[in-house]
């Protein structure tokens, strides 16, 4: 089902929402793109996706648990609700879109994470097409269209005149239903919305199946995986700028008489990330590097039939040292 | 000239290897990002195949010596010779493990600086090109020449070591940095009261997503290990609350005051732009003014802190 409404409605209509639900949407803020309560700001054809994934506003970085208070020899645990409250978010790219859907395997299997799931289903996701091909970034190589989406409640592309929308669930339908913003728009007027992406390369870097197919080949390959993460410097960057990322450390702050039990990210580019009592097994950073490729090709490729990776470039733009995971994977491919 | 600089330069390494001088060479090879330049570990003369010259050498390639010991041959501009001296002096290297290649430096390019200036964004620039005391930048099929001084890294326009201050061999070319002789514009923050200070730090600190990026890029952190992962106790959560990062970047400062030469690495990697190299430019003014003392250019004057007098004021201690 496809739906139209002008850029001037479609403000009018956010702003509206705000009635009923937080509503986020792209903003500048400090020279960077986050997602911010919507304030009637203008969408700037600048906006090509967030710095920081949205994934924080569903996995947040810190996160309180539950929290205890103790005295007169005894101790109170308290669990703290998960967050609650719709929430629209308006804006969102597909390969954030794709991350969101990958995790859910993680914190909805046999253990079901109650924030993660609580996030998700509290949120209305609003997409836009994308126009430029990001910095860094590979989505075509994994199998993302820039231009259309099934992971949202409802995806927007750009018209001169506005928007085309295409309705995806229910959600998606009960949002945009009112007659005061939305009309009907026709397949063709969808298929005619379909833009030019700026700076899309013709050829694809590497193939996906191949990277699959090979990734545990190369795992015993020491010598290689020593090579291409010579320049690594240990930091957190490429996890914690990844949209599919998920790794994080719990974290007990604790006062007199009281305290609480955080989660917060962790990143496997550290050192102390695998360190027990007695051993280290990813005390060298090749080990710690190939375990971040393989997690995301091979392992996570093995327990969930899904590629932990959207190709959002992120961790090439922004890796301090220029270590190109697009490179790597076109080794593997090889 | 850039092509000039890199013959000679990959004649030098490729010598170096061929004579056994070194096992490792520190250069530069073309980034895979616009406008971003990749550092080179060659082990070998075979991986020297893509050492690359341009305007864009933002890396410190003295942090690479914290991990790759035994000889090296390293290719250095003035600041990061800085590093070197400092490291020397700190006794993290020897002076004889090392074979430093000079690099004449005109200064650095600032691509993010270059966008705001032609007023276009970061990923719509095309070319920058180096054009005597001009920078010439293509966006958008628009052209326009900018003055150098708009266009250079913050820490090229107060340069005062172009030159490197160790060096085996010097490549050709000319030192022009800085654009020439300016005043640093004064910190506004520093006449701000301390209350403004602290609400400005404490708004930037709450930004840290704690990826320890400025830690692992600065050739400074030496620590083998870092107190921020010392668990027993746990000195600093790692939870990434204001306090907890603020205490985490003022302590790091702290800690590399007398080594940190304001190279601005930490600064240049911060995913989240916290203006760390105010930081250490305060730091390093306070080293000149209280000790007299300028970090990674002296190699034989006594370092700040591990200095006792006699005569040392001791008004501090009651």
């Amino acid at each position: 089902m496809y739906r139209k409404i002008t850029g001037e409605k479609l403000k009018k209509w956010l702003a509206g929402l705000k009635a009923q639900a937080e509503v986020l949407a792209p903003a500048r803020e400090n020279g960077l793109w986050t997602y911010r309560n919507f304030d009637r700001q203008d969408f700037s054809p600048n906006f090509q996706n967030s710095h920081l994934p949205p994934k924080a506003l569903f996995l947040e970085s810190l996160r309180a648990m539950f929290e205890w208070k103790s005295g007169d020899g005894s101790l109170r645990l308290n669990p703290l609700s998960p967050p609650d409250g719709q929430r629209v978010i308006f804006g969102l790219k597909p390969c954030d879109a794709k991350a969101l859907k990958i995790l859910e395997p993680v914190f909805a299997g046999d253990y079901q994470d109650v924030f993660y799931l609580r996030n998700l289903s509290r949120t209305l996701l609003l997409g836009q097409a994308c126009r430029a091909q990001c910095e860094g970034s590979f989505c075509g190589e994994m199998g993302i269209d820039p231009q259309d989406s099934a992971d949202f409640d409802v995806f927007f592309r750009e018209t001169p005149e506005g928007y085309i929308a295409r309705v995806i669930t229910d959600r998606g339908n009960a949002l945009t239903g009112g007659r005061d913003f939305f009309g009907e728009a026709s397949e063709e007027e969808w298929n005619l919305a379909r833009g030019q992406i700026r700076g899309r390369r013709e050829k694809h870097l590497f193939d996906l199946e191949r990277v699959k197919a090979r990734a545990a080949e190369y795992f015993p390959d020491e010598t290689f995986w020593k090579r291409v993460s010579a320049k690594c410097i240990n930091c957190g960057i490429c996890t914690y700028l990844c949209p599919t990322c998920h790794c994080f450390d719990l974290c007990d702050l604790q006062m007199p008489g009281q305290g609480a039990r955080f989660r917060c990210s962790d990143s496997c580019a550290f050192p102390d990330f695998t360190k027990m009592a007695v051993h280290n097994p990813r005390e060298e950073k090749w080990r710690r590097y190939r375990q971040r490729v393989s997690h995301k090709f091979n392992f996570f490729y093995q327990n969930f039939q899904a590629i932990a990776c959207v190709g959002c470039g992120r961790c090439v733009a922004h890796c301090p040292v220029n270590l190109d995971l697009r490179e790597v994977l076109l080794e593997v491919a090889r | 000239m850039a092509d000039r600089i890199r013959d000679e330069l990959m004649a030098m390494a490729t010598r170096l290897f061929d004579e056994g001088k070194i096992d490792h060479f520190l250069g530069y090879q073309k980034g895979t990002v616009k406008f971003k330049t990749a550092p080179l570990i060659a082990r070998s003369r075979e991986d020297l195949e893509g050492l690359w010259v341009e305007d864009y050498f933002a890396h410190n390639l003295a942090l690479y010596l914290k991990e790759i010991k035994g000889k090296v041959g390293i290719l250095v501009k003035g600041c990061d010779s800085r590093s070197l001296v400092s490291l020397i002096r700190e006794g993290q290297l020897k002076r004889e493990d090392l074979y430093v290649v000079g690099l004449p430096c005109p200064g650095q390019i600032d691509p993010g600086k270059v966008a705001e200036v032609a007023t276009c964004e970061p990923e719509e620039l095309e070319e920058i090109t180096r054009s005597g005391p001009e920078v010439w930048v293509r966006f958008k099929a628009q052209e326009k020449r900018l003055p150098k001084a708009l266009a250079l890294l913050d820490k090229c326009l107060d340069c005062q070591y172009p030159q490197p201050l160790i060096f085996d061999s010097l490549l050709p070319g000319e030192y022009v940095a800085p654009v020439e002789k300016t005043t640093p514009a004064e910190d506004e923050l520093r006449k701000k009261t301390g209350t403004e200070k602290w609400s400005f730090w404490s708004e930037q600190f709450q930004r840290c997503i704690r990826c320890y990026a400025c830690r692992n890029v600065c050739p400074a952190c030496f620590c083998p290990r870092c107190i921020v992962e010392e668990n027993m106790p746990q000195w600093v959560s790692p939870l990434p609350t204001g306090g907890d990062n603020f205490v985490f970047h003022l302590m790091r400062m702290m800690h590399v005051a007398g080594t940190c030469t304001s190279c601005g690495e930490c600064e240049r990697v911060c995913p989240m732009g916290i203006p760390l190299r105010k930081l250490n430019n305060k730091m390093a003014d306070d080293l000149r003014e209280l000790y007299d003392f300028v970090a990674g250019v002296d190699l034989d004057k006594p370092l700040p802190f591990r200095t006792y007098r006699q005569e040392d004021a001791d008004d501090f201690i009651k």
